[in-house]
C-alpha cells in the first residue's frame, strides 16, 4: 500500500469517527404530490421545511420522503414550476403522512416546459432511475457502471475503461441512448464501443425495460436509457457545482464545473456552461499494473434557454472528447499469441505506472448540437415541440502494429478512422383532450453519413430514417393505460470499391411497433404495472458487410448481406409493495425475437498468411430471453435501511435449444446504509457498504470460446458521506473503497478476461461545492 | 444573444471532410502482407533450385489463399533457402522483406519442423541476432511433415533472440515432402 492510500484511509477513519450518533430525531415526514384536477401523480416537486433549510424532491410515483426530522414546528412549502406554490404549516411530534395537491398555474403555464422532460411520461413502463444524490456518489465512474447499478442492467466492458451498457442480456443498436433528449448516433456496433457521453452532465439517469418505450424509437428492443442534465436555472440567480473526484487504483483525478445563471435583468433568459477534466493512469489488478491502461477526457457543454409568453426556445451544445489507453497484452497478432497470452506468457503483462497513452488505442470525439422549440396553444389544450439536432462522431483507432515502411510510420495516421455525421428532426403534438385523455402524435426523421479510412471495418454509407407515431394515456381513478403505435421506415445505400468497381447497393426496411401497457392500483400498497409490445429493428452496416480480421479478439467476423430485420415480441411485468417501512419489486420479463441477429461460429477456420482465424457469421435465428429482477428495501430501524436485489436471465437459441452465448449470469446485490440523525456540524453523515455477488456463467454455447468462463465472484464495497454546511453553502464530502477485499476476479463480459483480471482496490475521494446565489 | 450563441456554436461545428459517395478506392491496410516466398538453392549446383508460395492476394479474411504450395525438397541435401515477402495490392508488388531486413532488430524468423527430417539454421544477422530471412535446409531421409515459417514483430529492443517475445505478423504451416 503506498503513501496516498494509507492517507485515504485515514481519512475515512477519521470521519468515521467524526459520525457519532445522538439525539432522538427519528421522526418521519412524508406524503403524496398530486395534480389537483387529475390526480395523477407530479414528479420532481420539491418539498422545502423552511425552519430546518431541508430540501427534498418527488418520485416518478409523486412520493416524498423526508429524513428523520426533530419534533417541532415546521414550514413545508411545496413548490414547481408550473403550479401555484403551496405551503402548510404544523407541529410535528409524531410520524405524519401530508399530502398536496397542486393546481395548474396559468400565468406560467409555459414555463412547465422547463422541467417537462422529467414529467413520467411512460407510466406503464417499467423503468429505474440514479437520482442526482446517487449519481454524485459515483461521480468519476463510466456511464456503464454507474447504470449497472439499476437492476437487469450489466455492462460489456474492455479492460476498465470501456464499458457498454447492457439491458437484459442485449446492448449495442438494441438499446437507444438518448442524451438530453437525442437519440445518440455515435458508433456503436462494436464491442469496444463505449457510448460517447460525459457522465459529469448527468443529472439523472433512467433505464427503461422493454416494450414501453416506443415514443423514444421503434428499434430499442432491449430499453431505453435516458441521460438528463439538471434542469437550468428558473428564478434569477447564480448556482454553480463543483465536482473532483480522486482514486488511488490508476491515480485518477476527475474535475468537473457547472455555472448556472439567469439574471433579474434578462428573466426570460436561463443559461449554463459545463466543462469535466478527467484524467487517470495505467491501473492496477490486486497483482500487478496493466500497461496502458490510462484515458484521458474533456468534455464541455453549454446550454441556453429562453421562455416566451407561449413558446421556450432551448440551445444545447456539447463536446466529448477522449483518449482511451488498450492494454497493450490484448492486442495479439494471431491465435497462436492469443492462446500464449491466455496461458499468461504474454510479457508484456507486467507494467509501471504512468500516465501515457501509447498504442493501441482510441480517440473519441463527439459533438452535439440541439435546437428545440415549443409553442402552447393553451385554447387547443395543446403543445408543439420542434426538434433539430446534429451530432458529429469521429473515432480513431490506433492499432498497436506500426508500419514497417518508415514513411508510413512517420505519419503516425489511425489504423481505422470512422467519422459520422448525424442530422435529425422530430416533432410532436401533445394534445390533452380530457381530464382523463392525452393524445401524442410525432414524426421523426434522420440523416446519416458515414465515411471510413484505414483497415476495413464497415463501408461508407447514406442512411436516411423516418417515422411516424401515435400514442395516448388514459387514466381513471386507480387506473393507468396507455398505448403507442408506429411505423418506420429507413434506407441504407452502402457505398464501396468491390474488385475496382464502385457500388452503391441499396437497402430499405419498414415496418410497424406497437405496445400497449396498464398501471393499477390494486391496494394502498400493492401496484402492478404491465405492458407488452412488438418492436422491431433493421441490421446495421457491420452486420451486413463486416468483413476482416477482427484485431483483440483473433477473430474473422463476416456480415451477411441477405440479413432482414429482427422482430421481437415482449412483455413485462412489475410489481410494487409499498409502505412506510419497505418497498420491494418483482419484475419478470419475457421476450422472443425472430429472426435475432447473432455472430455464430463457422467452420472451418479461415486461413491467412498469420494462421488459421476461428471464423464467425452473422445468422438469423430466433431467440428467447426471460428473467426476473427483484430489489428489496426494508427499514429495519429509524436509521438503517437494507437494500437487496437478484437479476436472473436466461438465454436460448430457439432454433439450436442452446444458449446464447455473451449473456449476463446471475447478479445478486445487497447493502446496508445507517444514516446518523443529528444535527451538528457534519450533516447527512451516512455509512453505506454493499456487496455483489455475480455468478459463474455456465449457460452459455461456449464451443469457440477459447476459455471457460471465470469463476462467480463476491466484491464488497464501503463508503461514507456527510456534509459540511454554512450560511451560504455546503460541501458534500464521500469517500469510498471499492473491491475492499483487493479480490482478484475476471468477468464473464470483459473482453479482457482472456488476458488480466479486473481493477483490484480503489480508494476513491469525492468533494462537491454547490453555491447558490440569488439575485 | 442567444442569436450570437447559436451562430457561434454552429460555426465551430466539426465537420467530415469526406463524402460517403467516394469511398477510398482501396481498403488502405497501411500495410499488407499478401506473400511469402521460399526460395531454396543447392549451393553445389547437383539439385534444382525449387521454392513454395503462400499468396492471399486480398490480405486476411475475404477470399482464399491463391496458391499455398508444398515445399519440395531432395534428401540428404543442404539447401541456401531466402524468404521474400510481398505486398501485391499495389503495382509495382512492395517488398516487405527488404523492410524487414531494415528493422532486422526489431524481426524475427522462427521455424517449427513437424515430422519431416529437416534441419534448419538461421545463417543472417542483425549484428546481434539472427533474422532469418537467410537461412540453411539440411534433408535427412525421405519423408513428409510441416514446417511452420513464423516471422515475429519484437520491437522496443523486446528482441533477445528466442521465439517467445513480440507478436506474431506470419504464420504458415507449410507442407513439406522430402523425396
Amino acid at each position: 500500500m503506498n503513501t496516498a492510500t494509507l492517507r485515504y484511509l485515514l481519512l475515512t477513519v477519521l470521519l468515521s469517527a467524526l459520525l457519532q450518533a445522538n439525539a432522538q430525531c427519528t421522526l418521519h415526514l412524508s406524503g403524496k404530490v398530486t395534480e389537483q384536477d387529475r390526480s395523477l401523480p407530479v414528479a420532481f416537486v420539491v418539498l422545502e421545511l423552511a425552519d430546518s433549510r431541508t430540501t427534498c424532491s418527488t418520485d416518478s410515483l409523486g412520493q416524498y420522503h423526508f429524513e428523520p426530522l426533530c419534533s417541532g414546528k415546521y414550514t413545508l412549502t411545496c413548490s414547481r414550476i408550473g403550479f401555484v406554490p403551496t405551503q402548510k404549516s404544523f407541529y410535528l411530534k409524531a410520524d405524519t403522512t401530508i399530502d398536496f395537491s397542486l393546481a395548474f398555474d396559468p400565468t406560467v403555464f409555459s414555463a412547465i416546459e422547463v422541467t417537462d422532460q422529467r414529467r413520467q411520461e411512460n407510466i406503464t413502463s417499467i423503468s429505474y432511475a440514479l437520482d442526482e444524490s446517487v449519481i454524485s456518489k459515483k461521480s468519476g465512474e463510466s456511464l456503464g457502471n454507474m447504470l449497472s447499478a439499476l437492476p437487469g442492467v450489466t455492462t460489456l466492458n474492455t479492460g476498465s475503461n470501456i464499458s457498454k451498457p447492457v439491458i437484459h442480456g442485449l446492448h449495442g443498436n438494441r438499446i437507444l441512448l438518448l442524451n438530453n433528449g437525442i437519440r445518440q448516433e455515435g458508433q456503436q456496433w462494436g464491442n469496444e464501443h463505449a457510448p460517447e457521453i460525459d457522465p459529469f452532465l448527468a443529472d439523472k439517469l433512467t433505464v427503461i425495460h422493454g416494450a414501453g418505450s416506443l415514443r423514444y424509437g421503434h428499434d430499442a428492443i432491449a430499453g431505453v436509457v435516458l441521460v438528463e442534465p439538471a434542469e437550468l436555472r428558473a428564478t434569477p440567480g447564480i448556482s454553480s457545482k463543483m465536482q473532483l473526484v480522486g482514486g488511488s487504483n490508476g491515480r485518477s483525478g476527475a474535475a468537473s464545473g457547472m455555472v448556472d445563471i439567469r439574471l433579474p435583468q434578462l428573466p426570460r433568459l436561463a443559461v449554463r456552461a459545463q466543462g469535466t477534466l478527467h484524467k487517470a493512469g495505467n491501473i492496477a489488478t490486486p497483482d500487478i499494473v496493466l500497461g496502458n491502461t490510462g484515458k484521458s477526457e474533456k468534455n464541455y457543454s453549454l446550454a441556453a434557454n429562453y421562455n416566451g409568453n407561449r413558446w421556450i426556445a432551448q440551445l444545447f451544445y456539447s463536446q466529448f472528447n477522449a483518449q482511451v489507453g488498450i492494454f497493450s497484452g490484448s492486442h495479439i497478432g494471431n491465435l497462436t499469441d492469443l492462446e500464449r497470452a491466455i496461458s499468461g506468457g504474454s510479457p508484456t503483462a507486467n507494467s509501471t505506472f504512468s500516465y501515457d497513452i501509447g498504442r493501441p488505442r482510441q480517440e473519441m470525439e463527439h459533438e452535439l448540437l440541439k435546437v428545440k422549440f415549443l409553442h402552447y396553444f393553451n385554447r387547443l389544450n395543446s403543445k408543439l415541440t420542434m426538434t433539430y439536432a446534429r451530432q458529429y462522431n469521429l473515432r480513431q483507432e490506433y492499432d498497436k502494429h506500426i508500419p514497417l515502411s518508415d514513411s508510413l510510420a512517420a505519419l503516425n495516421r489511425p489504423s481505422l478512422n470512422l467519422e459520422i455525421t448525424t442530422h435529425s428532426g422530430d416533432v410532436t403534438w401533445e394534445w390533452k383532450i380530457r381530464s382523463q385523455l392525452r393524445i401524442y402524435a410525432g414524426a421523426t426523421y434522420m440523416y446519416q453519413g458515414n465515411t471510413t479510412e484505414g483497415r476495413f471495418f464497415i463501408p461508407n454509407y447514406i442512411q436516411e430514417a423516418a417515422g411516424g407515431y401515435a400514442s395516448f394515456t388514459w387514466q381513471t381513478g386507480r387506473t393507468i393505460v396507455e398505448g403507442t403505435a408506429r411505423y418506420d421506415v429507413r434506407q441504407l445505400v452502402v457505398y464501396k470499391y468491390e474488385n475496382n468497381v464502385l457500388i452503391s447497393p441499396t437497402y430499405q426496411y419498414g415496418d410497424y411497433a406497437i405496445s400497449g401497457g396498464i398501471n393499477q392500483l390494486i391496494t394502498q400498497k400493492w401496484r402492478l404495472l404491465m405492458n407488452a409490445g412488438r418492436s422491431w429493428r433493421p441490421p446495421v452496416a457491420s452486420e451486413l458487410y463486416s468483413d476482416g480480421l477482427h484485431h483483440g479478439s483473433a477473430a474473422i467476423e463476416i456480415g451477411d448481406r441477405n440479413l432482414k430485420q429482427e422482430i421481437s415480441w415482449s412483455s413485462n411485468v412489475h410489481f410494487i409493495r409499498e409502505d412506510k417501512k419497505s418497498k420491494f419489486t418483482i419484475s419478470p420479463y419475457y421476450m422472443f425475437i425472430e429472426d435475432f441477429i447473432n455472430l455464430t461460429p463457422q467452420l472451418p477456420p479461415t486461413l491467412t498468411i498469420r494462421g488459421a482465424f476461428p471464423t464467425f457469421v452473422y445468422r438469423q435465428q430466433d431467440a428467447q430471453l426471460y428473467g426476473i429482477d427483484l430489489t428489496a428495501q426494508a427499514k429495519i430501524a429509524e436509521e438503517c435501511i437494507l437494500t437487496a436485489g437478484a437479476s436472473l436471465l436466461r438465454a436460448t437459441n430457439n432454433n439450436t435449444g442452446s444458449w446464447l452465448d455473451q449473456m449476463p449470469s446471475d447478479t445478486y446485490r445487497a447493502g446496508i446504509a445507517y444514516r446518523f440523525v443529528t444535527k451538528r456540524v457534519i450533516q447527512n453523515k451516512k455509512i453505506e457498504a454493499g456487496v455483489r455477488y455475480v455468478n459463474r456463467q455456465w449457460r452459455m454455447n461456449g464451443e469457440n470460446d477459447y476459455l471457460r468462463s471465470p469463476d462467480g465472484y463476491a466484491l464488497f464495497n464501503i463508503g461514507c458521506s456527510g456534509s459540511l454546511s454554512w450560511n451560504k453553502g455546503s460541501v458534500d464530502i464521500s469517500f469510498e473503497v471499492t473491491n475492499v477485499l483487493n479480490t482478484t476476479y475476471r468477468d464473464y463480459l470483459n473482453r479482457f478476461r482472456y488476458f488480466t483480471d479486473e481493477q483490484g482496490r480503489n480508494f476513491i475521494i469525492r468533494i462537491q461545492i454547490p453555491i447558490q446565489h440569488n439575485l | 444573444m442567444l442569436a450570437i450563441a447559436a451562430t457561434s456554436t454552429i460555426v465551430s461545428c466539426k465537420k467530415d471532410d469526406d463524402d460517403p459517395k467516394t469511398p477510398p478506392v482501396a481498403t488502405n491496410d497501411e500495410e499488407v502482407i499478401t506473400t511469402c516466398i521460399l526460395q531454396f538453392t543447392d549451393p553445389s549446383g547437383v539439385q534444382p533450385a525449387v521454392s513454395a508460395t503462400f499468396r492471399d492476394p486480398d490480405g486476411d479474411g475475404g477470399n482464399l489463399p491463391t496458391q499455398f504450395d508444398t515445399i519440395r525438397l531432395h534428401p540428404s541435401t543442404s539447401y541456401e533457402a531466402s524468404i521474400i515477402l510481398l505486398n501485391e495490392t499495389v503495382t509495382p508488388a512492395d517488398s516487405i522483406s527488404n523492410e524487414v531486413l531494415e528493422e532486422g532488430d526489431e524481426h524475427l524468423f522462427c521455424f517449427d519442423v513437424q515430422d519431416a527430417n529437416v534441419t534448419i539454421t538461421r545463417t543472417d544477422s542483425d549484428g546481434t541476432f539472427e533474422i532469418g530471412l537467410e537461412s540453411l535446409w539440411v534433408t535427412g531421409v525421405a519423408g513428409n511433415g510441416h514446417v511452420t515459417v513464423t516471422l515475429k514483430h519484437q520491437p522496443d529492443g523486446i528482441k533477445n533472440g528466442t521465439c517467445d517475445p513480440g507478436d506474431t505478423d506470419i504464420e504458415i504451416a507449410f507442407p513439406i515432402k522430402i523425396q
